[in-house]
């Protein structure tokens, strides 16, 4: 039984999932369709059994954790202790316990005084794996904090403050859109934290705080249509990413539906498809290439032929076996490695 | 990854919705929507003509396959496509049942920085004089800003020409020209001519309201200040509201800081309180009476 939470704009629900695949039999006092059995014909009695069934899921909430939220919540994330969660909005982040509802705590605020000063959101938070007392939150301006709440209860001193100088010779009109944070995540470990913007996935050694460690491009190729994406608003789209299991491979999406795995060890990476089309049963995927200018090899798709209406912005990796799950406009993926 | 096969799981999960069947968006930008109407001067050419991005008669440059056609304009060209459509996008930003906070803050600072970049250049060329009251009127419909002014860091030479307030209000079509033989300022405060706007109301509508939390906008002074509450202990009665004190760390209940923490009462209960302003007067005889 998995319980999950989940949150649309400013609500956020505690789901139970469960699965049933069998169900019970042979009642006395109804039938199998529901109707009253007439006692007077029973004659024998039975001892209900349980049959198999199709599998089915079920998803019924358990707990409604609402009004504490008057800007959109961005993200949500349980604590390694597994009784709280942060909550977090443009403005705030909230920490709550599972089993109270109707109370959260204030942890960060960043909301000015005059909200004509406002120039930063926050875009993400999240929990340390295994420290329950530290989370970082990332923002709109490219920076991530991190925050001790053994420090203070409301967090607004950060104890970490991570950011990499702007590179002068990439600068244009979408430098700051192109740099806010739409992602942070932890890795496995603890020791990396991952960040995604618009363009690259950043690997972010906990202990240094002036630049990342790793960068990957993810569609480098948009950086010279940056105008036109911003034209479309496909400038603020929000991607997410995801670790492997061992933390040697991030994922994340990408437009077209096409999807990056970029390999941290073998220093590799390839772009997959998700689609009907490629996506038949038992067929393993084929790399994808995009061709950024020039002549356009066979395979390759142009730029201009790319469909930006879709967009794949959540991705997820098991945490323990090579599984992923892909989410596109209205379908979702789930792809495994084939196994020899 | 050259070693790994991926192929689909046995099972698949489908969520059963219609397929959207919008548009395919591409890069291209329709050439049928010209997103930026200009009124130019008699004599000069519109760079947004027809022809999309291409300058004016003759001029023309080849664009690598894969470049942006605007990046074939002229920088304060380029520069001025991308504040028109700064503004656009502000102004749709704002007419949205549930704006974006986070989009219209990018916008803002995006708007900020090229202001003060044109104020900058243009400002080496001002004469400190207050704007020609024409200026005022020359606007089109879409320049009359709905924004209120941001406060700016402003150049000691050019505050004889701009308001301090420095409003966000657009260059006037035809002034977007740079030229240091321009005499006008680039940007005409508008602040005098338009409602000083609340301090906060760029930003200030994004906060999400709904009947359970509408209370949180009202001015909840207002409403009960010819009722005495200072003999009501303060925490049997959950719908007044007590500004909490920032910083406190302590469980601050509902999001913003008009209502107190209640310990008492659930989130359900509260939304049966004040689902209604007919419950919110109900609630007021209630505590008038006892």
């Amino acid at each position: 039984n998995l319980k999950r939470n989940v949150t649309s704009y400013k609500t956020i629900k505690l789901w139970k999932i469960s699965e049933r695949d069998k169900r019970p039999e042979g009642y006395n006092l109804k039938e199998e369709d529901g109707r009253c059995r007439d006692s007077t014909t029973i004659t024998t009695l039975r001892v209900p059994v349980f049959r198999p069934m199709d599998l089915m899921v079920e998803a019924s909430p358990r707990r409604v954790f609402a009004n504490a939220h008057t800007y959109h919540i961005n993200s949500i994330s349980v604590n390694s202790d597994n009784e709280t969660y942060l909550s977090a909005d443009d403005l705030r982040i909230n920490l709550w316990h599972l089993e109270i509802t109707d109370r959260s705590f204030n942890i960060v605020d960043i909301k000015p005084a005059n909200m004509e000063e406002l120039t930063e959101v926050i875009t993400a938070a999240e929990f340390h794996p295994h420290q329950c007392n530290t989370f970082v939150y990332s923002s709109s301006k490219g920076t991530i904090r991190m925050c001790d709440m053994r420090a203070s209860a409301l967090c607004d001193k950060h104890s970490k403050l991570f950011e990499e100088p702007e590179d002068p010779s990439n600068r244009s009109f979408f430098s700051e859109i192109i740099s806010s944070i739409s992602d942070v995540k932890f890795s496995h470990s603890g020791r990396y934290m991952m960040t995604r913007d618009y363009l690259s996935v950043k690997i972010w050694d906990l202990n240094m705080e002036n630049r990342p460690v790793e960068t990957y491009q993810v569609h480098e190729y948009l950086r010279s249509k940056l105008c036109s994406l911003y034209e479309n608003d496909c400038i603020f789209d929000k991607f997410e990413c995801c670790w492997n299991g061992n933390d040697s491979v991030v994922m994340t999406g990408s437009y077209n539906n096409f999807f990056r795995m970029l390999d941290r060890t073998q220093r590799r990476d390839v772009t997959l498809e998700a689609s009907r089309e490629s996506s038949k049963p038992r067929q393993v995927l084929k790399p994808r290439r995009v061709c950024a200018g020039g002549k356009r090899k066979k395979d390759e798709i142009s730029v201009d032929s790319l469909d930006f209406n879709k967009k794949i912005l959540h991705t997820a990796w098991h945490p323990q076996e090579n599984i992923i799950a892909v989410a596109t406009t209205n379908n979702l993926y789930i792809f495994q490695e084939k196994v020899n | 990854m050259g070693q790994r096969d991926i192929l689909p799981l046995e099972t698949s999960m489908k969520r059963k919705r219609g397929l959207h069947t919008a548009s395919m968006c591409r890069l291209d930008l329709d050439p049928a929507v010209t997103v930026l109407k200009k009124e130019v001067e008699p004599g000069e050419e519109d760079a947004l003509s027809s022809s999309r991005y291409m300058l004016g008669r003759g001029v023309k440059r080849k664009l690598s396959d894969c470049e942006d056609p605007v990046l074939g304009l002229p920088y304060p060209q380029q520069r001025q496509l991308v504040l028109d459509l700064c503004l656009d996008k502000l102004q749709s930003c704002q007419r949205r049942a549930e704006p974006s906070l986070h989009r219209s803050v990018l916008l803002a600072n995006t708007l900020r920085q090229i202001q003060q970049e044109m104020r900058l250049e243009g400002g080496n060329c001002l004469p400190p004089a207050p704007p020609a009251p024409t200026l005022l009127h020359a606007s089109t419909p879409r320049h009359i800003p709905e924004l209120p002014p941001v406060s700016l860091d402003c150049p000691p030479h050019l505050s004889g020409s701009l308001s301090p307030s420095n409003s966000l209000a657009t260059s006037e079509d035809g002034e977007a020209q740079l030229d240091c033989a321009e005499s006008k300022p680039l940007y005409s405060s508008l602040s005098d001519e338009v409602d000083e706007r609340p301090s906060d109301s760029l930003f200030g509508s994004f906060e999400i309201t709904n009947s359970t939390s509408y209370l949180t906008d009202l001015a909840l002074d207002d409403i009960f200040e010819d009722i005495d509450t200072s003999m009501y202990d303060s925490s049997d009665i959950s719908v007044l509201a007590y500004p909490a004190p920032r910083g406190n760390g302590v469980a601050s209940g509902i999001g913003d800081e008009g209502l107190k923490n209640f310990s008492s009462c659930t989130s359900n209960t509260l939304q049966l309180c004040l689902s209604d302003l007919s419950d919110l007067d109900h609630i007021m005889e209630i505590l008038v009476r006892s």
